[in-house]
């Protein structure tokens, strides 16, 4: 493909350099090149000339990768989803501070119950 | 067991706050003051007792002890549920608050029942104490998951399958419940009967 693509450029520097100036020449040059560039990553299979047999198994490859590929990343997805489920878990599960925190809540609110009773034994006794 | 926010319509909701709430009123009339530091320290068992988890195949249940508050706080035991289940949704995430009243009528009416069932059943001497504590706490577990049932019936689910399900699934919970409060009560008997309204004289006897 290089060597036809050589010989293309060679043909058309000939044509060139005898009919425009070297400025343009150089410029049709470089966008030549581009454009066969181009084709080469483009049409690759068209361009390395594989039969239609060729061509369909190597799809073939390539779309086995791609989902070999897939499935391992769901894998790890999966994993991750269950990782992150777990650490949910872990963070909803009240601690030591929720539990102790609760416990003097209420034995806070029974004392001032109890206060509040006692307030009006003492004014009840005076 | 507790119900969570959103499952129950507005009206159930609302009615089961209104219930509530005269119930805790009443509680709280009939609460004595000397009994208040024995009923805070149920409240914080209660309170507590909704994390012991006990496993059960693929998933797990947690202790409820409704029977055993109501057997030891009589009338007081609403108000100790109520402020245990307030502080639960609150600070474990356990129910709502918007589901608040359901959930206290769900363990609280079973709580009232088990201390008035242990009361007419309990005759003299400790086993008979025992079993008439491990009846009724028995007996306030699966009304609370009966009272789970009817509450879900409202949201609009098929009482006999829920029920299924939660009796199937609580009826571990509900031997265990009456072993602790057989053990509990049989306990106190012997170390503090002035806890279960038993005068020293009574025992000497």
């Amino acid at each position: 493909m290089i060597i036809v693509a050589f010989g293309e450029i060679s043909m058309l520097k000939k044509i060139n350099l005898s009919k425009t100036s070297k400025r343009q020449n150089i410029a049709g040059i470089t966008l030549v090149f581009l454009l066969l560039s181009f084709l080469c990553c483009t049409s690759h299979t068209f361009a390395s000339g594989l039969s239609e047999p060729e061509a369909e198994d190597q799809c073939g490859q390539v779309a086995a990768m791609l989902n070999s590929q897939k499935n391992e990343i769901s894998l790890e997805l999966r994993l991750i989803k269950r990782e992150i489920a777990v650490l949910k878990e872990s963070i909803s599960k009240p601690g030591i501070t929720e539990i102790i925190g609760g416990i003097g809540y209420i034995l806070g609110l029974f004392g001032i119950g109890y206060y509040i009773h006692a307030r009006s034994l003492m004014a009840a006794k005076k | 067991m507790h119900i969570s926010d959103g499952v129950l319509p507005i009206s159930v909701t609302l009615g089961s706050y209104a219930i509530s709430m005269v119930a805790a009123a009443w509680s709280v009339r009939k609460t004595r003051a000397e009994n208040l530091p024995k009923t805070a320290v149920m409240t914080s068992a209660f309170f507590v007792a909704s994390l012991v988890h006990v496993p059960l195949g693929p998933t797990s249940v947690h202790l409820l002890l409704p029977g055993l508050i109501g057997i030891m706080l009589g009338p007081s035991a609403f108000l100790s549920i109520f402020l245990g289940l307030f502080l639960q949704s609150i600070l474990f995430q356990f129910g709502g608050l918007t589901s608040l009243g359901a959930n206290a009528i769900m363990m609280g009416f079973p709580a009232l029942l088990a201390g008035w069932t242990f009361n007419i059943l309990k005759r003299k001497g400790r086993t008979a104490h025992i079993l008439a504590g491990a009846f009724s706490g028995g007996l306030a577990t699966a009304l609370a998951t009966l009272a789970l049932a009817l509450l879900l019936v409202s949201a609009g689910e098929d009482f006999t399958a829920v029920g299924k399900l939660a009796f199937a699934a609580h009826l571990p919970v509900i031997c265990i419940e009456a072993i602790i409060s057989g053990c509990t009560i049989s306990f106190l008997y012997k170390v503090r009967p002035a806890f279960l309204n038993i005068s020293p004289t009574v025992l000497e006897k």
